[in-house]
Formats: structure tokens, sequence, C-alpha cells
């Protein structure tokens, strides 16, 4: 294909508007050649030409003629110029336009089928001023050297940068020139050579950071400029946290966010948290964007696909929290956005780092358990109490020959010297290890003026803290960025990796063999191997406690594997339209490939008297490729003092889901675990699906002298997954800004620096809901016909009520800001205030039957979360000692403001609760808030139960004495009621850091304040009743109304199931909730520099050591591993549940970083 | 600026070409059947349609709804023991609220049917089939959307008119309740429909579906319903008439009516199917009826539930020699060697495959029952002595090996001479003729006996109708309205 027509063409145009038709034939060729892959065809003429004093114009167009180029060139200047007489024969093109050229005051340039005329610019004025070079070293205010600094003669494209050791060296420049000294988070420095050709400069750190750059969405803003809520976070403070995924290097450092880590397993996710929790169904979790690419985040605990990009990767994170900074990603913008930039190479000298960090692994807490012979007591007691409580006339002394022969009232032969069983087993730390991680990095980054890149490989390996878990990654990042013309830059970002990850069943209940609720439940008096080196056998004893299997068992024979094949890479091209008007075209694709493979073992049976079971497996596939295309034009002018900046865009993407799953059983033995040693598969599925999103946006960012900024934003969503008649949604958004400071009024108040309120309004929306729910499904329903008995005839109904309304989850969101810098920016403050309220929850409710259906996914409900916002970045000391600390505290209040049609709450079970509902969500209430009945004390004595509610006929002495809610006088299922939420008061962190000379020091807190955990784990190992081993403040039960106890534990009674009202077990209950606020000393660092003269000794450019503690410490009263857990982390409906999760590690670790 | 403005768009436009805009966001489920791709061949049409019949066996329906409705609220049958159900004894004990589940279960399985009747109706019209075919799906579709409407607006009175496929849940809120005149307009001109375009009679595997005659003694009955009486007598006495081809009679033997291996006989008009040990299509009856305790002494198999147990009142309503009374109850059964004196239902004991999985088919509608409407039709115009509606009267008294009745007979028994006492005799015989099988409480509704004869069992005239299932007055309280007294 050419766009071209060949012949000769005239052009009187002026310069600019010339190089604009250029740059947007090379635009359009661009395009073309991404989208279609159409390659030109190319040409090559000679040119004979003789002519004698013809003027300029003429001998050109006869070289165009025959050469089939078009010419361009300011009229004007050429018919000024001399005329011109040559002789060609057979000659080039290029040698024609230098002879016809030759000793006129013009250049020419090549570009493809044109050539361009243009007068030279010599600076005549400079060219008779003295020549000379300049050299020196740009060093950082603790005398580091600054690599990569950029040296330019003011003014011009005269332009150097520093070397590894901070030197630069700038040839011809005249003798009065000033330098400008440009590095990126430094203040920008102009210096007078005034003659000098040696100089030295120190930068001082930006600290008020105004004219940095900030990632938003679809382009950069200046910090100062910006009108929405966003929170950042740099490479350094990302890298110094030996964290193995970037939602856990967030955690605690950015105000508004909120980042639970539920596991410790490694590569398990973590549920983040933008400002609260505004869906009840359709997810929580933000909205990631790496390099511009949104990519699909479908997080949960076992599987975390933010774990496949290197955190030391990243340069650093943006998260846009209002609507003003959300709304320009439309229907996927509420729960806020996460933007992913990764490093790129900066101009100058090449550089190469490696970086080791090594070091070791520690479960950070164990649970107070009691030992084999206070187990054995606890046991013993209880069977009494059950023999006691069974009948009159019964004691406790009465031998197991005079009692019933049921387990509950025997006293076993194995507890019956409890002394003699002395301290027994620790299951925790059979089951716990001392894990290594080891993390390696190289880097390779560089690039001059024109190219720039940054290529790196890192391989990570981490094991788990429980025996036989753990995980590989190996990843790869290539960035390229190359300015292929003056106005055209391409570039690419290609990050491959893969993880591989060896899980361990650890989280959930013990019968359905969770480790950690294993170990603590299983009984201490036994041990995990016989003398001859087998797993012991501590199921089916006969001896009535359950039947809990071998934790070391579980963590061992676990296999139960994981690997996932991740590509995202983007390309894009930018090209510079005029001055000012910018076009961008991105290109992505992210293609994940993920296999799981599991197998249980026949000698792996939990709950089950039998020493083996029939051994099953299952194994899943699961690709997704999703690509995205992007084109966005960008528009900045600025006259006088208005500055503008606007954006046009349109985008699409794409994903494809391939699942497959296969599951079998009857295996032969446990030698082969994969599926093809099955005698029967008992599944195999296979299913595709879809999504696709279309897009247009806007944006205009406009700024009067600097003081009043406003932003509006506009996008436009079509998206598959809702119904015919709404397909399409606007999302638009609006903010203002007012910098007080720069008012005239405050010009003379020396302390304060900058001074801006912001408010923004805006829409967004939520789309995470299935991809075809608006989308009668059919089912069968069959029946009968024909003659004597019948056939049976297959019937096709709609199981299912489309739904052409059903759209996206409506976020409505005001946002309120202050921005204060003061005393030379030393302190700087951001408060923020947000009321958001998210309507047309996507919820399953119940419509009228009258349609033929009795439910239906609908847009109803609401929910608000409103809440406050407080940075404070302070540089304490700023001399050769330096401190700054950082602080963020957040609040926010989450409530649930309408439901379904009639209103009704919505009560769930969380599934690892035998029966009873954990869970209800209710107007006016925070939802997901735990439910059950609330513990008031012991009932002490029959009088007690008289004068107290009670349950009717069941309630005795030494059982739990429930709130009578409803006030009737009885213990009733009406009595349940709140007991607590999982929604924080509110959360905060702070980060100090300290260097002097060569040492640095930082710390990092963080802590949630004023939140409950639902402790479901309590059921086993705090059920009174001896079944399991318990923790020992769940030991000191009701013994009499002289031994009373803790005053809230009952009689233990290992016959809980007679009193089925008041037992623990079956009922949620306020025992089980624990207060969990924590305060976490998260991160401390040592780092040491090693000085410049050493290390340059042994070839390097620089060297640091470290030595970083991740999870030191948590000061909480909660008793289990984490007060973070949530089993099911990602739900609204049943948060915050503790079955025995995965405890985090503390990690020491050791690092090397070294440059060459 | 006109340049750039064209870059822009043709960048839009080659992503467009690439995918067409409206098909890139209209994407279909790949891996599962949905609404929006079926209903495009004859065939997915004949699969919608084997639907709407599929709900006829639903719980709401014929399954347990019918008859605890029809016979259980009458007094044909009670609940001796409560295990049976509170649900169903409140029904049987007028003691039924708003939140009783037969309200909630009949409303929801009848709209169930109706909405898959809708489709078939509506989605037809579209679809490149057999013209024949297509008349006589829509015609089946018709005969059930107007079944069941007649269900509905005898148990409750005006109901909201559902006509259209509902393409979203927010057009639920939509419905009022219709007068039940409009209700039954809409039933006749449905059977109208029908009548006009089903066949006589089916062949083979289309056995048990709706036919001609189907729809007319159906539309027979809702005009006698309406006490048309006219136009009744004229539908009903067509059904008798019949043509070569399609001649109901009365079987010599009532057993055989109700006998497993003589499904569809010819005095079936109309009847749900039902069939053992095929994945769910078995019918619950055997098991539903039989007395609690029982064991397998009356249900072969499974598990007794003791749901519709005849009535001592029942049992003393059948004359001496009644040939129907032993086929259609028994009064005790043998366990372990014990006899039980107990009342129960033997109408529907084929034996089952297993629990709720039995083969007895439900029957709707019969020669017998058209018979006994045409005579009660007949008196209604006018009272004629020894006239035709004795004879239709007397064939089926005669079946029963019963002596004839008439004006002027000796036996006072028998006798009877006044239009009044026809009414009494055509509901007697209503009752022994048709019991069990979910007519009583309709009968008694229709000739406004109900409140007379139900009275001394605790009724009231409000219990003529049913409640509206309060959840569907807490969901749409604006439009949905409860029955007098329910509130």
């Amino acid at each position: 294909m050419n766009l071209n027509v060949s012949g000769e063409i005239r052009q009187y145009f002026g310069y600019d508007l010339l190089k604009l038709f250029l740059v947007m034939k090379l635009t359009i060729l661009i395009i073309i050649v991404c989208c279609l892959g159409v390659s030109a065809n190319t040409f090559s003429q000679t040119i004979t030409l003789q002519v004698k004093n013809k003027p300029l114009e003429d001998v050109l167009k006869a070289i165009g003629k025959q050469s089939k180029h078009f010419f361009f060139y300011k009229y004007n200047d050429v018919k000024e110029a001399p005329p011109v007489t040559i002789n060609l024969n057979n000659a080039t093109l290029e040698e024609a336009l230098r002879a016809c050229l030759k000793n006129q005051p013009f250049d020419y340039e090549v570009d493809n089928k044109t050539i361009v005329i243009n007068k030279k610019t010599v600076p005549i004025t400079q060219a008779i001023q003295q020549q000379s070079s300049v050299s020196g070293q740009i060093l950082n205010e603790s005398g580091q050297p600054l690599v990569g600094a950029t040296v330019r003669l003011k003014g011009t494209h005269n332009a150097t940068v520093s070397d590894g050791n901070g030197n630069f060296t700038l040839h011809n420049i005249p003798t009065e020139a000033v330098l400008e000294i440009v590095y990126t988070g430094y203040k920008k420095q102009d210096i007078a050579l005034a003659g000098r050709t040696q100089i030295q400069t120190i930068l001082s750190l930006d600290n008020q950071s105004l004219n940095e750059v900030v990632v938003v969405g679809y382009g950069t803003q200046q910090r100062k400029d910006i009108t929405g809520s966003i929170s950042s976070l740099e490479a350094e403070k990302i890298e110094k946290q030996v964290v193995v995924s970037l939602d856990n290097a967030i955690a605690g450092q950015l105000a508004g966010v909120q980042v639970s880590q539920a596991t410790g397993a490694p590569g398990g996710g973590s549920s983040v948290r933008i400002r609260g929790a505004g869906s009840l169904s359709a997810g929580n979790d933000p909205l990631y964007v790496i390099d511009g690419f949104p990519v699909t985040n479908d997080y949960n605990q076992t599987n975390n696909p933010l774990n496949t990009i290197n955190p030391t990767d990243i340069e650093n994170i943006q998260v846009l929290k209002d609507a003003s900074a959300t709304a320009i990603y439309g229907s996927r913008g509420s729960n806020g956005v996460v933007l992913i930039t990764t490093k790129s190479g900066k101009a100058g000298v090449s550089k190469i780092d490696f970086s080791l960090n090594s070091g070791v692994q520690n479960v950070e807490r164990y649970l107070d358990l009691l030992s084999a012979s206070e187990y054995a007591r606890y046991l013993n007691e209880a069977r009494n109490n059950a023999w006691v409580n069974s009948g009159a006339g019964r004691s406790a002394s009465d031998p197991n020959s005079e009692r019933i022969n049921n387990v509950m009232y025997l006293l076993p032969e194995m507890t019956s010297n409890p002394d003699a069983l002395g301290k027994g087993t620790d299951w925790q730390r059979e089951i716990f290890r001392t894990a290594m991680m080891h993390n390696y990095q190289l880097n390779f980054s560089g690039g001059n003026e024109r190219t720039k890149y940054f290529i790196s490989g890192g391989y990570l390996s981490q094991e788990g803290i429980i025996l036989n878990s753990g995980m590989d990654r190996y990843s790869f990042r290539i960035n390229i960025e190359s300015k292929i013309h003056d106005r055209v830059r391409i570039g690419a970002n290609l990050t491959p990796s893969y993880t591989y990850n060896n899980l361990v069943n650890a989280e959930g209940n013990w019968q359905v063999g969770g480790i950690v609720q294993s170990a603590i439940a299983a009984a201490p008096f036994l041990t995990p191997y016989d003398a001859d080196g087998n797993y012991t056998k501590i199921t089916g004893l006969g001896i009535g406690t359950s039947e809990v299997d071998n934790p070391v068992k579980l963590a061992k024979e676990s296999y139960y594997k994981q690997g996932t094949l991740r590509l995202l890479g983007t390309t894009f091209a930018e090209v510079d339209i005029i001055d000012g008007l910018r076009f961008k075209t991105l290109l992505g694709t992210d293609f994940r490939n993920f296999r799981e493979n599991q197998f249980s073992p026949s000698i792996v049976n939990p709950n089950s008297v039998n020493a083996v079971k029939v051994p099953t497996a299952t194994a899943i596939t699961n690709e997704t490729k999703n690509w995205l295309a992007e084109f966005t034009l960008n528009y900045s002018k600025t006259i006088q003092k208005h500055r503008l900046d606007a954006l046009l865009g349109y985008t699409a993407q794409k994903e494809y889901i391939d699942y497959s799953s296969m599951a079998g059983t009857n295996y032969a033995n446990d030698h082969i675990k994969t599926i093809n040693a099955a005698g029967l598969i008992t599944s195999a599925l296979t299913t595709e699906e879809e999504w696709a999103l279309l897009s247009y946006l806007a944006r205009i960012n406009y700024s009067y002298n600097d003081r009043y900024l406003l932003t509006a934003t506009m996008r436009r969503d079509g998206s598959s997954r809702f119904g015919a008649n709404n397909k399409w949604g606007s999302f638009p958004s609006v903010s203002v800004g007012w910098r007080l400071s720069e008012e005239a009024f405050l010009q003379g108040v020396n302390w304060l620096d900058d001074l801006r309120l912001r408010a923004s309004y805006g829409a967004t929306g939520n789309n995470f809901i299935s991809n075809y729910g608006h989308i009668g499904l059919t089912g069968i329903e069959n029946y009968v016909f024909g003659g004597g008995s019948g056939t049976l005839v297959n019937g096709t109904r709609l199981a299912n009520i489309p739904n052409s309304l059903l759209g996206w989850e409506k976020n409505h969101q005001l946002d309120i800001g202050l921005e204060i810098s003061t005393f030379r920016n030393r302190l700087s403050l951001t408060v923020d205030y947000y009321n958001k309220k998210t309507s047309d929850l996507l919820l399953n409710v119940p419509i009228p039957t009258l349609t033929g259906y009795g439910n239906a996914l609908q847009n109803i409900g609401e929910i608000q979360n409103k809440g406050l916002e407080f940075t404070v970045l302070s540089r304490n000391m700023v001399n050769a000692f330096k401190w700054t600390t950082d602080f963020n505290l957040s609040t926010n209040k989450v409530e649930v403001l309408r439901l379904g049609p009639d209103g009704s709450p919505i009560i769930s079970r969380q599934i690892t609760s035998a029966n009873a509902p954990t869970h209800i969500t209710r107007l006016g209430d925070e939802p997901g808030s735990f439910y059950g009945y609330k513990v008031v004390g012991v009932y002490q004595n029959e009088a007690d139960i008289a004068n107290s509610p009670s349950i009717e006929g069941e309630s005795k002495p030494g059982q739990l004495k429930f709130a009578d809610i409803d006030q009737d006088g009885r213990i009733t299922s009406a009595d349940r009621t709140i007991l607590g939420s999982p929604f924080p008061d509110f959360t905060y962190g702070m980060t100090n850091t300290f260097s002097y000379k060569n040492v640095d020091f930082s710390f990092t807190l963080q802590g949630v304040q004023g939140f409950e955990v639902l402790n479901m784990a309590r059921r086993y190992y705090g059920n009174y009743a001896g079944s399991y081993n318990v923790l020992r403040s769940a030991s000191q039960g009701w013994r009499s109304e002289q031994e009373p106890g803790d005053g809230t534990s009952p009689m233990v009674d290992r016959n809980f199931g007679a009193f089925p009202g008041s037992n623990l077990v079956n009922n949620v209950t306020s025992l089980f909730v624990e207060d969990g606020s924590y305060l976490r000393l998260r991160n401390i660092t040592l780092g040491y520099t090693l000085p410049v003269s050493l290390v340059q000794k042994a070839g390097l450019s620089r060297a640091r050591l470290s030595f970083t503690v991740q999870n030191a410490y948590t000061w909480t009263n909660y008793e289990g591993y984490n007060p973070e857990v949530s089993i099911q982390g990602g739900s609204t409906l049943v948060p915050g549940v503790d079955a025995g999760g995965y405890p985090l590690a503390r990690t020491f670790m050791f690092g090397l970083n070294v440059g060459f | 600026m006109k340049s750039i403005k064209n870059l822009f768009v043709a960048g839009a436009m080659i992503i467009c070409t690439l995918s067409s805009c409206k098909d890139f966001l209209d994407l279909a489920p790949i891996s599962q059947m949905n609404g929006n791709t079926f209903y495009r061949t004859g065939e997915d049409i004949k699969n919608a349609l084997t639907a709407v019949y599929g709900t006829l066996q639903y719980g709401g329906m014929y399954y347990s709804s019918m008859h605890v409705i029809g016979d259980l609220r009458s007094d044909n049958t009670w609940i001796p023991n409560p295990n049976a159900g509170a649900n169903l004894q409140e029904v049987d004990e007028f003691k039924n609220n708003a939140f009783n589940t037969i309200s909630s279960s009949t409303w929801s399985a009848h709209y169930q049917g109706i909405q898959y009747a809708n489709i078939v109706i509506e989605k037809i019209a579209a679809v490149e089939m057999d013209e024949t075919l297509k008349k006589r799906y829509t015609g089946e579709a018709k005969f059930l959307r107007a079944l069941m409407y007649f269900n509905m607006v005898r148990i409750f009175g005006d109901v909201p008119l559902v006509l259209e496929v509902i393409e979203n849940p927010q057009e639920g809120y939509h419905y009022t309740r219709t007068p039940s005149e409009t209700v039954y307009e809409q039933i006749i001109a449905d059977l109208r429909d029908a009548e006009e375009v089903l066949p006589y009679e089916y062949e083979n595997i289309d056995i048990g579906r709706a036919t001609k005659g189907a729809a007319m003694a159906l539309l027979g009955k809702v005009y006698m319903t309406q006490k048309h009486w006219d136009l009744a007598a004229q539908k009903l006495k067509e059904v008798i008439d019949g043509t070569a081809q399609n001649k109901y009679q009365l079987l010599t033997d009532y057993a055989s009516i109700f006998d497993v291996s003589n499904k569809n006989n010819r005095e079936s008009i109309f009847e749900v199917q039902f069939k053992k040990s095929a994945s769910g299509e078995g019918s619950p009856f055997t098991n539903q009826f039989a007395p609690i305790g029982s064991g397998t002494a009356v249900t072969v198999v499974g598990n007794p539930l003791g749901q519709n147990i005849p009535t001592d009142d029942m049992r003393n309503a059948y004359e001496n020699g009644d040939a129907r009374k032993d086929v259609s109850m028994r009064t005790s059964y043998v366990l372990n060697g014990n006899t039980v004196e107990h009342n129960y239902v033997a109408k529907y004991l084929g034996a089952p495959a297993a629990y709720l999985d039995g083969e007895n088919n439900w029957i709707v509608l019969r020669y017998a029952d058209v018979l006994l409407l045409y005579a009660e039709a007949r008196n209604e115009q006018s009272y004629v002595p020894d006239g035709e509606a004795f004879d239709y009267l007397n064939q089926v008294r005669e079946r029963a090996n019963l002596l004839a009745k008439s004006s002027n007979h000796t036996d006072l028994a028998l006798r009877v001479p006044d239009q009044a006492s026809f009414r009494l005799a055509i509901e007697q015989e209503r009752r022994v003729e048709l019991a069990f099988e979910g007519h009583r409480w309709f009968d008694l509704i229709r000739t406004d006996r109900a409140y007379p004869v139900l009275q001394s069992l605790g009724m009231q005239p409000s219990h003529a109708l049913f409640p509206i299932p309060n959840s569907q007055i807490e969901i749409n309280p604006d439009l949905m309205t409860q029955n007098p007294q329910y509130d």
C-alpha cells in the first residue's frame, strides 16, 4: 500500500505546517504498519540534468520529477536563492541534491519519499565566540555521585549526562555559557560558568516535589497541578521491604489504602482495599494498571496474579483514590486504581546492578496451647463432668466400670496418668520450620539521548515456614524506548515471568485436612512418628478425641503444585504532531497460563477412623489471553497565565478465558500422582468465556496563573458483561484546586511554601461480575410422552431470567483535600475527606415470581464509605544526620444504606461454620458483621437460671448465659445479634528513616485499630469439650460457684451435643469474636554504603550492604496467629474469619547491592 | 486540524473494522446454551414446549398443590397425622395465612409454566418451520397457558395476567392483579385458538399432548364456572358427540381408568404424564397418600406421607354397592399381620420404583367429568323430568353398578323431583365419581356450595379464595393486594 501520489507538489506552507504534514504521514504509516502489517515499496532512480543559471526552484522541480520525490520548502526562501548551474549524469539523489545546494544557504533531509529543504540556521554570533570545553562532577547532598544527570548548555540541544562517578564533559561551549543540570527528584540547577572549565556541583533534593511528574491515568501530570487524591510510593521504599509481592509493599505506606495480608503462604495474595468496601458481591479489589495495561486481577488467596510482577522492577506505584483520578477508568474505577510503572533506563553510561538478598524466615508467634499432661487432665475433667451431668447420683470418682459404655464418659487408658505424659509433642513446632529465602536480581540499564533501555532478570526462591511449601519465581523485563525522530518515540515493555508454587493445604478445618488447625487441635500426647520412623496414625484411636489427622503427614504428603507463565507486554508509538499535540498508540497483550495439579494420597485421610482412603487428584489449566489497543491524543498549551492540557482517547480490550479441569480417583497406589494413573475419571470439563470493553475517554486540565486548577474527565464504557439495554455508561468527574500560597495575600508568609485546597466529585463503576450474568441460560425440563408407560422426552427451559438492564455498580464520590507544605518544605501535610456512595449494587435478590423466576441478579442496594485521611511528611533533621518521618492515618466508616426490595438482611454462613450462620449484612450496619449469640456470663446456680433469661429446658449451671436481645425472657434464635465487624475504625502507618554518612536505618510501623476477627477455629481449639487440644486461655472453665473460672468460659463437658442451644460447637457466640487491633513493626532496615574510594579499587561503582527484618513484631491481644486473617479474603459478605490461616513469617534478610 | 480528526477516526475505524463495534460487545456464552441463541428451529421450540408440559409436574401444580387444594381443603380428605406437614394441615383446616407455602408454591409454579408457555407463543413467530406444526405447538402452549390461568383464577381470584415474555426482572414489578373477568376472557380466547388448531388425536410418541377434545372439554368447564349454561352445554355436547376418530367413552371397568398399564385411555381427555425410573419423572401420589406408619403395606417402596387421607364422611358418601368405592379408597391395611383401620386413597397404587418415583399419571380431564358437567348444564338451562340431563347422569351411575335416578323414583333416595334436587344429585355423583382427582373443592366453589357444605369444618366465606403469597405483596406492595380477611 502506498498512500502517496507520485509527482510534483509545490508547497507554499510555513515550515511548521509542513512538518505537521510529514508527521501525519508518518503516523498513518505507523498505524497501518502496526495494524495491517503492510510494507511499503522503495524506489531507486538516477538523475541526469544539465542546467545553467536556473532558479533553484526549477532545478528542484526537475530533480523531483525524475526521482519521484516530493519537495517541501518555504517558497520565499527558495525564490530568493541564487541561481544554480549543474551538470549531472546518472547521479544519485544525494549527489544531485548536494550539487544543486552547493554554496546555497540550505540544508536538506530525505524522509522516505519526501525531501525537505531548510534554510541553514547557523548561529553566526555564536560561531565567532570562543569555544571551549567544561568538565565537572555532580554530587548529591551526602556527597554521592549522581549518575545519569543531564548537563545541558542552556537553551540548546548540546547536552551530555554524567557517568558512573558523576563526571561529565561538555564540548563546544562558549566561555560565558550557563549550564543547566537536571536530575529527576532533585532541584534543577543553573550554573553560570563565568570562564570556568572545571566545576563541581551539589544538587539538593527537590523535597517539595511540586514539579515532580506523577503518572495519572492515560498520561502524566505535575504534582502541583493535581486536583485529585493520589498517593505515591517510590522504588526506594518498595525495594527496602523484602517482600515478594507488590501488594505487600504498599501495606502501611499510604493513607486510605488497607492491605490485609491474610496468609503467610509463599505467593499468597493480600486483600487490598482503597477507601473501604463499596461492593457486596462484585469485588472490592482495585484495578491494577501495569505500564498502561489494565490487568485482570482475579485475586484469591492461593493464586495471586500480582505475584508475577517482581517488586524490584517497579519504579513507582500511584494509587488513585478519588473519583477525579479514577473516573478516567470508568466502569472499573470504583474500587480505586493502582498504577504501576516499571523501571526504565536513564540516559547516561550503561549500568549493571546486581543485588543479592538472602535470609531466613520463622513463624512470627506460637499459640499458647496445653501440654500433654495438661490436656490429659482437661480431657478427663470433660468426661467426668459429662458423666456427672448425665444423671443423678453419678460422681466424678466413678471408675470406668461403673460408667455407661460411651466414649464421652469413659476415661481413656492413655490419659490415666496425666503427669507422666509431660510436655508431649508441640505440633506447631513439628509443622513450622526455619525457611530460607533468596532473591537475586541483575539489571542492565542505560542509554543515550535517543534510546534508553532497562533489562532485568530476577530469581526468587522462597521456602514456606510450613513444611513442604514454597515458591520460585523467574522474572525478566525488557523496557526499551527510543526517539526515532525528533517528534516520534517508540517503546516496548516486555515482561515474561514464570512462577512455580508448591502449596500445602494450610488453611481450613481439620476435617478437610487444614494443617494449621490440625496442628493446634491434635492431641499433644501423640507423636508424629512411631519408633520405626513411620507416621503415627493419630486417628481412629477410639478414645473419643476427634479424628484429626497427623499434621506432619498432612504437610509432608501434600502434592499441590501451581505454575503460572505470564507474558505481559506493551508497545507504544508517540508522535508530536505539532508542538503540544501528541498522539500515542499503545498495544498490549497479557497472556497467562495457569496450571494446577493436586493429588490426595491414600494415606492422608482426615476425619475418618480408617487409615487409608481411595486417592483422588485434580488437574486444572486456565489460560487467559487479553489484548488492549489504546489511542490517545494529548494537547498542551500555555498562553501567558493559562495552561491547558487535554486528552482524548479510544481504547478496546478483550479477554479470552479457556478453562479445563479433570478429576480422577481409584488410583491403584500413591506412586504415580498424575491423572493418567487414575482408575476412574470423575469429571472432565472444558469451558470458554470472553469479555470485551470499548471505551472513549476525555480529560481537560486547566490552570490559571498556577493558582486556579480545574480537571474534568469523562469516560464512556461499553461492556459485554451488561444487558442489551444497558451496554454503555458514562463516567464523568470534575475537580477544582486552589493554590492559596500563590495568592498575593499569602506571599508574605515566609513559613508557608505551599497551601492548596482541592475538591472533586465524580462517578465511577464496578463491572466485576460474571461474564454472562445478563443472559438467560437454558436448563433441562423434561417430560413424558408416548403410549404405554411413556418415553422420556427432552425439554429445555430458560433456567434464569435474563436482565437486559443489568449494569455496573455506580459509585459517586466526593473528595475534599488540603495540602500544606511549611518551613522550607520540611513539613508537609495532606488531609482528605471523602464520601463515596455505591448504588445499584449487584445482588441476587428475590423478584416477583410472576416473572416465572424467584431470584435475579439485579442492580439494587446502596453502601456508603466515608472517611478521613492524613499524611504527614517531615524532614526532622537535614544536616549530616538526617531523619525523616512519614506518617499516615485513615479512618473509614462503611454503612449499608439499602438492600433488596424488601430490605431484608442478608444472612450468610462462612463455609467453615458447620451450619450456623456467621455473618449478617443489614441496613444501617457494616456489611458482613459477625452474627450470633452474645455471651454475658455463665449460669452460676439454679436460682441464677430462674432469674435470668434462659433456654427452656436446657440451661444448667455452668453453661453459657446469653444476652436476651429481644427481651422476651427466653433465649431463642431471635436473640442473635451483631457481635463485631472486620472493618477497622482507623488504620495507620509510620516510617522513620535515619542516615548518617554511609549508614542508613529505617523502620516502618503499621497498625489497624478497632476491628474484630471471627475466630471460627475456636470452635475446635476452644470448644470446652476435651475432644481437641485447646488454647490455655480456653481451659479455664467454670467448675462450681466457688471456682467460676474466668466468668465467660462454661463448664467443660465432653457431651456438648446434649445442649444444642447452648453449646459452642454449633453456634457462633461472642466467645469466637476477638478484638483484632494490632500494631506491627513491619520493617526494619539497616544499610551501609561502602565508601566510593574503597569500591572503586574493586572495580565497582558502588556497593551497599543491608540487613532487613520484615514482620519483626506484632502487638495485639488477638489469640490466633494473625489478626489480618480472612479465609475468604475478598468477600464482603463473609469476611474476617480465622479458620487456622497460614501464619505470617518473620523474615531476616542480608542484602548486597553492587553496581558496575 | 481536520487531518488530526481524520487520523483519530482512522484509528478508531481500524479497530472497528477488525471487529465490528456492535459484535465486539455482543458476546454470548460459549460453553452454555442460552436464551439468546436458542429458539431458532422447530426442534428448539418443541423442546421449549416440552418444558411447559414439564411444569405440570411441579409441586405447585399437579404433583401436589392441585390435590391439596382440590381435595384436602374440601370434605373429601384430611390430615389425621400432623407429621404430614403443618402447611397442609392449615389448608385442610382453613387456617392457612399468606405465609402458607401452598400459596407461594402454587403461585410460582403456575407463573413458571405461564412464562415458558409465553416463550413458546412469542418466539415461535420468527422460527421457520413446518406451518402445521407451528400452529399445533402454539395451540398446545395456549391450552396449557389457559389451564394454568384457569387454576390460578379459581384459587386466587384476580391474578396478574402475564402474556408476554418477561425480559428483565424490573418488568415483574409492573404487573398488578387483573380482574378475574379479564383473565377468563383470555382463557376462553386461548382455548378457542387451541381448539381450532389442535388435532383430535396423537400417535406414538406424541400421545399425551393436548388435543382438540381437551381444549373443548376445558372450555366447557370454564363456561360452567362462569355459569354460561348455553355455551357450556353446546361445547360439552361437542365433546360428547366427538367425531369418528375421536369418540371418548366410559370404560366398563372403573378401576381400569387408573391402571398404570392403561394410561391415556379412551375415557381420559387430558392427563399429566409421569414415568418411574426416568430421572425425576416419577409421580409421588402413592407415597403421598399412604398413611403414615403403614410402612410398605400400602406403598411397596418408600416412605408413606399420609397427606390426603379420606374422611369418614367421604367413606360414607358412597351408596351401597357402588363399584367405585373400593377402587377409590380403602379403609384398612395389614401391617405385620395386624389389620390397621385407616382410610387411604387407592386410585394411585402403581408400584413406585423408589420413594416419590411412581408410575401413576394424574388425570386432569376425563369423559365422566364431561358427562356430569353436561348433565348439570342441561339442568341449569331448565329442569326436564327424566330429560337428557338424567340420561347422562345415569350413564355414569350405571357404570358404577348403581340404579338410575329418575324424577319420580319410588325409592326416595333415587328420586330427583326438581332442579334443586338434580343439582344435589350431580354434586353427589361428582363427589364419588371424581373423588381424589382434585375436583371437589372447585366444584363446591363453582356451585356456591362451599360455605354451606364446609362451614362445619371451619370455613368462612372469605376462605373461598386462597391468600396471595405474602412474599409477593412485600416485594411489590404498591401493586399487589391481598385477598380479603388475609391481611
